[in-house]
């Protein structure tokens, strides 16, 4: 599974590195997530604009004894302006959301050391994920809260991986489903697209297995972390080559970065229309 | 009273047996095996035969050296037939060794049939085809044999002696010529160093143009030369030990693969086919005899050096070839006990083996290859992006270690009740084999767009860099149990019944990394590598339940004497290729099938006069799937291909010393062997019928010499031996035409 998205896991969308596990003085068990290179969507809640910025890193210390954990942040920087060093939160608390880690404080202690404004957070929610993804540590995340009741902010990896099942339907009426389908996302906040990888698609049986791309599709997003694109016809991509016999149409696709994907295309085929329905989730 | 008298009988009982179902009547040619001024038991009980002395349930094909003279046979191809349900078809080089034994068989990597030759086993099937000289004698042990003879004897153990200097003596030479400009001569010479020390060495050279023509170039196809030496030594230090050292070199060169388009039936290609093969093997024995047990060491040495260059479309275009370079090394121990007390007899051991090879097999592809595999697949999918590889010539790289290491301890254990034979054995096997691999690949292509008004512009370029490599390992464990009742109902007639389990050893088939590199070639270009190394190139062990029945009787005089044998193979796990759904090129090892051989053989001799003696023998088999799904065609109920359905034997030879004249006797010998049908694919739609191969002899021998003018093929019967699919194009190989010749051989003692 790792071949299938180096590029992905390897170009830096990937912002986690391995957590480790350790004892603290107190014999407490503690386990760190360093969660780097995350996007910030920052929404003003005054006028509704939206900001995007990149590199902002997340480092969680859980203390799974106690289920207590502090947060150090750096890189968040707001509309006005304002770019923050380190900033540190505590008496944030630990819980379990539907197999998540929930970590979770309506009024964090905030402190930002050496800075001469500290901003106030409310409504702070992380949700971590664990998941390997062969020997790589490749976790779900979503963080959002309020910076001085002024933004929103909705915080996550641009690179996103969820597995699911493909089913497609041609012309005939015989669906063919697969249902080890592995999907990749990744959001360029940067640009407002999105690629779409489907390693090892098939739509049609005895179809080789193919290493499908959609490139450069516009997204939105929304603050409370679900994003959604759409394109009325798009070339895929087979590796690097596109592959304009194959054209793709009415491709529409919702993300939520909790509950996973839902997509549907068509894919034409010779004469042949397939239409292709894709769910995925961690 | 020797220290080893209380083995002795059973000692005597083994010769005999030997030496009586192998020897047509008749006074013996000079050229002969003599029985020695006295018996060498300790010599054969390197032989390990079962506790009982006797045959029970395990019928045994004795062919002895007279006649494997007499019937031109130089190889161990040549049994064939001769052991009913026993096929060896000669195509390619000495490299391919096929057998096919009661429906069983592959035409890759592990063998069904094991080899063993002066107690050397030979592990590695690439070495069983070569050219011997002097040889004592051939036992085809058919049936499983798992018990004694461990991995790989699913379908039989062929055993090999060679002559002793204990009972040979004198100088022997041959010379002989034949159709193909094909000559051969061999010399050696046995005798005695001192009362314990006798010495044997012989050396032999041939050569052949071979009998096809590559029209593309002009020249024969098929040649060779072949050359060897053996060097035997027996010591007897004293009457309870005995030491019998082996060591034999072998060369082999051959050129072209005479492999033709079955529509054209005209061997043509243009790149190089050929095989070279040096091999060395040492094996020493170590008997000594105890006062109720025998101990035996079996020790090997075994080294082989091969390289073998192949235009693997054999067509005339440049499509792609194969060179696979190996380095070979083995080394065997076989430790074994046999004692009788009483009705009671045994038989048990431990058997190690190590064999290390190292592979170099670059597959290259060249300019029409790269343009009709690639270029054009590709681009017909997608001409508005056609891809123009880098160069027109491009290496797949891959180099592998494959190291075996086995270990067994196997038991028998023979009762005498009365009438009844009771036999019951046990083996257990362990494997562990490991495979380092580094597979590489430079090369690339560059994309181009072509746009609406039909010029292209660069789009991109693809460099594909391979340098895959890591080490696989896996480990085995068989138990093999055998249980067989025998029933003497009359003097010299016996009934037997036997049930066995039996192997072919799992491993790695490297000539599936051509597969692995494609596919990583393809994912380059946008295909998913579905299926891990591991699962395309490694394969599990194939097993077999073997049920046997038979009779078995000879006159008072053992004139006269048949056997009959029916069996059933129930054989599981069959290690098959297959197209995986979802494979973009190709194909994966797989343990996908199920067979069911089920089939009788009927053997029998009659020594008429002392100049005068039949030999005939028979099998039939019905081997089909009971699955095998290959992922794009269900052959179940289908009959398994290569193996044919009959097999057929038959030979009166007949001397005549009431034409003598001058000392010299003149000898007809004629023998016929047929096999088939044989299915050439899994489809059963294509098929060599039943073909039968007339051959004759007229023979003169006197004290010292004799002279054989021979004919083989004698009515030039056209028949295929082997069929193979190769880019959608289907090729065969034709068999031996009509050959003729004569030998001439000097015996001086």
């Amino acid at each position: 599974m790792n071949k299938l998205f180096r590029t992905l896991l390897l170009g830096g969308a990937v912002c986690a590195a391995l957590s480790s596990c350790t004892k603290s003085d107190s014999n407490d068990t503690v386990i760190q997530y360093p969660l780097a290179g995350c996007f910030a969507m920052v929404a003003d809640l005054n006028d509704g604009n939206v900001s995007y910025y990149q590199g902002v890193n997340y480092e969680t210390e859980i203390n799974v004894t106690q289920a207590t954990a502090t947060m150090s942040m750096t890189g968040l920087e707001l509309p006005s302006g304002v770019k923050y060093p380190a900033i540190s939160l505590k008496n944030l608390k630990v819980g379990a959301d539907q197999g998540w880690t929930a970590v979770s404080a309506a009024t964090p202690a905030v402190s930002v050391p050496g800075f001469g404004s500290v901003p106030s957070f409310k409504d702070f929610d992380l949700h971590i994920y664990d998941r390997m993804i062969g020997n790589l540590y490749v976790p779900g995340v979503m963080i959002s809260y309020i910076v001085d009741g002024h933004y929103k902010v909705f915080s996550s990896r641009e690179g996103q991986i969820v597995f699911g099942t493909t089913t497609s339907t041609g012309p005939d009426g015989n669906a063919f489903k697969n249902t080890e389908a592995t999907i990749g996302l990744t959001f360029d906040t940067k640009t407002m697209k999105v690629m779409v990888e489907l390693p090892g698609s098939q739509f049609a049986s005895g179809m080789p297995a193919q290493n499908i791309v959609f490139k450069d599709v516009p997204f939105s997003m929304n603050v409370d972390g679900e994003a959604s694109f759409e394109m009325a016809a798009l070339t895929p991509f087979i590796g690097d080559t596109p592959y304009p016999q194959f054209p793709i149409s009415d491709l529409k696709a919702v993300y939520n970065f909790k509950t996973g994907l839902t997509m549907n295309f068509t894919c034409t085929i010779g004469p042949m229309p397939y239409k292709v329905e894709v769910t995925g989730k961690y | 009273m020797t220290t080893f008298a209380p083995v002795k009988s059973s000692i005597i009982a083994i010769v005999a047996t030997i030496f009586l179902s192998g020897t047509m009547a008749g006074a013996e040619a000079p050229d002969s095996v003599r029985p020695a001024h006295k018996l060498r038991g300790l010599e054969v009980v390197g032989v390990k035969n079962d506790p009982s002395g006797t045959a029970v349930g395990a019928p045994i094909t004795r062919i002895s050296g007279a006649e494997l003279r007499r019937l031109g046979v130089d190889a161990v191809k040549g049994v064939g037939e001769i052991a009913p349900n026993l096929y060896m078809p000669d195509y390619g080089s000495r490299m391919t060794s096929s057998i096919y034994s009661r429906g069983l068989g592959a035409r890759i990597d592990q063998p069904v049939v094991g080899l063993s030759v002066d107690n050397i086993p030979y592990l590695n099937k690439d070495a069983y085809d070569f050219s011997f000289t002097d040889v004592e004698r051939i036992e085809v042990l058919r049936g499983a044999r798992a018990v004694l003879n461990g991995r790989n004897t699913m379908g039989g153990q062929i055993n090999v002696y060679t002559l002793s200097p204990l009972r040979a003596r004198g100088f022997r030479a041959q010379a002989e010529y034949g159709t193909g400009n094909a000559a051969r001569v061999s010399a050696g010479y046995y005798g005695s160093v001192s009362p314990q020390v006798s010495m044997g060495a012989t050396a032999g050279w041939g050569r052949s143009d071979g009998f096809w023509t590559n029209e593309y170039t002009g020249k024969k196809t098929g040649a060779e030369n072949q050359a060897s030496a053996r060097w035997k030594t027996v010591w007897r230090p004293n009457e309870a030990l005995a030491l019998t050292n082996t060591a034999v070199f072998g060369y082999t060169k051959q050129d072209g693969y005479p492999y033709a388009p079955v529509e054209t039936g005209v061997v043509s290609y243009n790149d190089t086919c050929a095989y070279r093969r040096t091999t060395f093997a040492d094996g020493l024995t170590v008997a000594w005899a105890g006062k109720r047990v025998v101990v035996t060491s079996n020790t090997s040495v075994q080294y082989m050096n091969s390289r073998m260059d192949l235009d693997q479309d054999f067509t005339t275009t440049e499509m792609f070839t194969l060179t696979q370079a190996a380095k070979e090394w083995a080394i065997t121990e076989d430790l074994f006990t046999r004692g009788t007390r009483g009705k009671y007899s045994w038989l048990g051991g431990a058997f190690l083996f190590y064999r290390s090879t190292d592979m170099n097999a670059p597959v290259t592809f060249k300019n029409d290859g790269i343009a009709t595999l690639i270029e054009q697949h590709r681009n017909d999918v997608n001409p508005v992006y056609p891809i123009e590889w880098d160069t027109r010539r491009f290496t797949l790289g891959s180099e592998f270690d494959l190291d075996v290491t086995g270990a067994a301890l196997y038991h028998e254990s023979a009762l005498r009740l009365g009438k009844w034979t009771l036999e019951a054995g046990l083996r257990l096997d362990f494997e562990h084999t490991t495979l380092a691999y580094n597979s590489r690949c430079n090369t690339g292509y560059t994309t181009w767009h072509v746009l609406p008004d039909g010029s292209k512009e660069l789009y991109s370029h693809t460099p594909i860099k391979i340098d895959d490599g890591s080490r696989l390992a896996k480990n085995y464990l068989e138990l093999l149990p055998k249980l067989s009742a025998g029933f003497e109902f009359a003097p010299r007639h016996e009934a037997y019944a036997t049930i066995s389990r039996a192997y072919k050893a799992g491993g790695y088939n490297t000539q599936m990394f051509s597969d692995v590199l494609s596919q990583r070639i393809m994912e380059v270009m946008g295909m998913t590598q579905l299926y891990t190394l591991d699962q395309i190139v490694s394969y599990a062990p194939e097993t077999s339940m073997n049920y046997e029945i038979g009779a078995r009787g000879a006159t008072s005089d053992g004139r006269v004497s048949a056997e009959l044998t029916a069996f059933f193979i129930d054989c599981r796990n069959q290690q098959l290729t297959v197209f995986p759904p979802g494979s973009v090129t190709g194909r994966i090892m797989t343990n996908a099938g199920r067979t069911r051989s089920l089939g009788v053989e009927l053997t029998g001799a009659w020594h008429v006069s002392d100049n005068l003696s039949l030999r005939a023998s028979y099998g039939f088999t019905d081997a089909t799937f009971r699955s095998y799904n290959d992922g794009r065609n269900d052959y179940r109920g289908k009959r398994v291909p290569y193996a044919p359905s009959h097999t057929l034997f038959g030979e009166v030879d007949w001397r005549i010393p009431a034409l003598s004249f001058h000392g010299v006797t003149p000898g007809l010998d004629a023998s016929v062997r047929g096999a088939g049908r044989i299915y050439w694919n899994e489809a059963n739609t294509l098929s060599q019928p039943f073909y039968a191969l007339a051959s004759a002899s007229v023979s003169f021998t006197a004290s010292r010499w004799s002279l054989r003018l021979w004919a083989k093929n004698l009515t030039g019967m056209h028949y295929d031996v082997f069929y193979f699919m190769s880019m959608s194009r289907g090729f065969v190989q034709h068999g031996r035409p009509r050959e003729l010749g004569v030998t001439l051989r000097v015996n001086i003692q």
